[in-house]
């Protein structure tokens, strides 16, 4: 019963039904939106269209085809699979190696040559030293076995694509996901208070680490009106250690094994707002969160009031003429614009350090800054797949330079001469390897020689 | 019209006639046409790499970063390594009948796409980007080749024989011929597997996940699986003839799909005209 089972779970047809299945997965997964990669929104407006095939496709997991339960056990069976495959391959190769060939096969090149078998056997062994030699009553066997590295190449592949699942599953049990925005010279530290949002936290190992993390500043070039580089100074303090990192897109920002990713920019706008009675109604940077033609825009309360706020990175631009180059801060202006019960109370052009009245409120803005949105990822399987990867990349290259093959020649006494026979035993092709090709060759000189 | 749109027109042009004059030759049994198609490919690639540098001059960087660029970069390098298999072997001229046609449509549907050549945004600029790219490229190049290849195994193996004057008569036997889509996949197999690990890595570092399930990225390791499988069968269950080369030529879907279904899907990270959003205007999310 075990054996059976084995067999089952070690074989071609298994690996054959279950990549199948997979393509079959993945076909689907691009007929049927998933809910990873299509907005919400999106999402429900096509499920909307028909109830009964939205019941299916939540029913079965369809929306989400690569986090349901039933791909997990898919690849599961697909990891096992593969390792069953790859020890039997290798027991085989070994029973494969020590077994001598009991007979020819009739696709053998053949050929009659005048020499006696002694000495044919002597000029071929100078074409390949390597040969283990085989006495049999019938002749003699030269056995060429080549191709150790493309086997075990082949091997390394599979094992690479293990290692991936293996990867996959550490990466879901270890992942941190998080967002987080600072402003120039703001430093936080790395505490869940100081996120955006956290939409993962590891299954295993802890989500926070002991630094903190600021940005000091933050430049972005341009070529015309076209972000072309974007830097961010960052400042991290470690275990007692302080260090400045430059950060840009493609080239993060590493800290305790934590990546900070940055995304994009905005303005931030140190906003004081006054009563007639000098009371603080709000005091605090806004990260102006909307973009618009005009500049970045938001909206803060503060009791009764409502502060209108947009920012604009050089006032000498007019209003009426939209921003061109929103991150590059020349001579900052933020327009205000005051409600008290949505009332308009007035409207005003501000520049950093300065203030104005708005019917006895005070409006001041006190600095404006850039922001920045950073993505924070951890993944303890991420140096697990890039090996996986590099494995796989080695293994596919020395399968093909160095294939895996078998090379033999069976020689024996026949009319004054000797009869020999040439052949292959690599699944890769019937074609003569190198070796078979450099027997032949002499073989054939050889016998042009004799003929002289 | 500009040098590079005039240089991009001869080529288009060009791979216009050679496609005729491939079809033509195998249809009316000349092959005096198929090897006037060669040249006249290489006329045209000529014309179309003087196009690229065109660009490349104008916009002081390498081609690679709008579906333009990508689909006239990848069309060279599928017509590059055909150049590259009918010159080592130029009994197979006739997979032109598969590759140019592909070229030509690949062509046309970039002139849909042409636009000036933009800077290049932070998203852009990373080293795997580029190695993915290259990458990519061949993998189409090697794929379509392997299919063009398996086209003719399977035009010589009807079981109608071929007349004899069939232009098909002058191509490598069929065992040759398996044999050298076998090579072409088992390249295209490689370059597929290096263009996913690049992706991969670009990935993880521009938006921190090395694999989302995105549409080009599922149907790149579709197609990969399918050649894979084509190897296995190979080389694991002892298949050859047509039902292998049938493999050949079905999993070219998958190059179809990761080359111009991108445009379809309804939402991608490999649509290149979204991924310039990053790093210019955006508020907190």
């Amino acid at each position: 019963m075990s054996a059976r089972i084995w067999k089952f779970l070690s074989s071609a047809k298994l690996a054959a039904i279950l990549i199948a299945s997979l393509a079959a997965l993945l076909v689907l997964s691009f007929l049927v939106p998933q809910k990873d990669i299509m907005p919400a929104d999106q999402m429900a407006e096509w499920l909307a269209l028909s109830p009964a095939l939205a019941w299916v496709v939540l029913t079965l997991s369809l929306d989400h085809i690569f986090t349901s339960w039933w791909f997990l056990v898919l690849m599961g069976l697909l990891a096992l699979n593969l390792t069953l495959c790859t020890v039997k391959r290798i027991q085989r190769r070994g029973r494969m190696h020590s077994a001598a060939p009991t007979s020819t096969p009739e696709h053998a090149w053949r050929a009659h040559v005048p020499l006696g078998p002694d000495a044919l056997v002597d000029e071929l062994r100078q074409v390949v030293p390597s040969a283990v030699v085989a006495e049999s009553e019938s002749g003699v066997t030269l056995a060429i076995r080549r191709g150790d590295a493309g086997f075990w190449g082949s091997v390394l592949m599979h094992a690479g694509l293990i290692a991936i699942m293996v990867g996959g599953v550490v990466s879901a049990a270890t992942t941190f996901r998080g967002e987080m925005l600072l402003a120039e010279g703001q430093s936080v530290p790395d505490a869940a208070g100081s996120y955006l949002s956290v939409s993962a936290l590891p299954r295993m190992g802890a989500g926070f680490g002991d630094f903190t993390v600021g940005m000091k500043r933050m430049t972005a070039e341009y070529e015309g009106n076209t972000v072309v580089d974007a830097v961010a100074l960052m400042h991290v303090t470690e275990g007692g250690a302080e260090k400045d990192v430059k950060a840009r897109v493609n080239y993060p920002l590493k800290v305790a094994g934590k990546s900070f990713l940055l995304q994009n920019s905005g303005h931030a706008v140190q906003l004081t707002v006054l009563s007639p009675e000098r009371q603080i109604l709000f005091d605090s940077f806004v990260n102006l969160a909307n973009a618009s033609p005009q500049g970045f825009t938001d909206t803060v309360n503060a009791g009764d009031l409502a502060v209108r706020l947009t920012s604009r990175p050089d006032a000498s631009v007019p209003l009426n003429e939209p921003v061109r180059r929103s991150l590059a801060m020349m001579d900052p202006v933020v327009q205000v614009e005051l409600y008290r019960n949505a009332q308009p109370l007035g409207a005003g052009a501000i520049k950093p350090g300065g203030s104005q009245d708005f019917e006895g409120y005070t409006v001041v803005i006190g600095d404006v800054r850039l922001w920045t949105r950073f993505l924070v990822r951890a993944d303890k399987g991420l140096r697990i797949i890039y090996l996986a990867f590099a494995m796989i990349v080695v293994g596919i290259v020395l399968r093909f330079v160095d294939p895996d093959r078998h090379g033999f020649a069976a020689v024996s006494p026949a009319g004054g001469g000797s009869e020999v026979a040439v052949w292959g035993r690599t699944r890769y092709s019937r074609v003569p390897g190198r070796e078979q090709r450099r027997l032949m060759n002499r073989i054939q000189t050889l016998k042009e020689r004799e003929a002289e | 019209m500009s040098l590079e749109a005039l240089l991009f027109w001869v080529a288009a042009v060009g791979y216009g006639v050679a496609t005729l004059l491939v079809a033509s030759g195998l249809a009316f049994k000349k092959e005096r046409l198929l090897s006037a198609s060669t040249w006249v490919v290489v006329a045209a690639f000529a014309s179309e790499t003087l196009s690229i540098v065109a660009r490349w001059t104008t916009s002081g960087r390498l081609p690679y970063v709008e579906d333009y660029e990508n689909l006239l970069a990848g069309t060279w390098a599928i017509v590059l390594v055909y150049l590259i298999v009918v010159f080592v072997w130029p009994k197979t001229r006739a997979i032109g009948v598969v590759v140019l046609p592909f070229v030509l449509l690949s062509l046309g549907f970039a002139m849909t796409l042409s636009s000036d050549a933009s800077p290049i945004t932070p998203p852009y600029r990373s080293v795997w980007l580029g190695i993915h790219v290259m990458f990519a490229w061949a993998t189409y190049a090697a794929y379509t080749a392997a299919a063009g290849l398996a086209i003719i195994e399977l035009m010589k193996s009807r079981k109608k024989p071929l007349s004899e004057d069939s232009v098909l008569k002058n191509t490598p036997n069929i065992e040759r011929l398996q044999e050298l889509t076998f090579n072409m996949v088992a390249f295209g197999f490689l370059v597929n597997a290096v263009m996913i690990a690049s992706g991969a890595i670009w990935a993880y570092e521009l938006w921190g996940s090395y694999w989302r399930w995105d549409p080009v990225e599922t149907w790149s390791l579709l197609t990969w699986l399918a050649f894979g499988f084509y190897m296995h069968a190979r080389l694991t269950l002892g298949w050859r003839g047509p039902r292998l080369a049938w493999i050949a030529v079905g999993a070219l879907f998958g190059v179809l799909m990761m080359f111009w279904g991108v445009q379809f899907a309804p939402t991608s990270y490999h649509l290149f005209r979204d991924l310039g959003g990053t790093m210019q205007m955006g508020g907190p999310q």
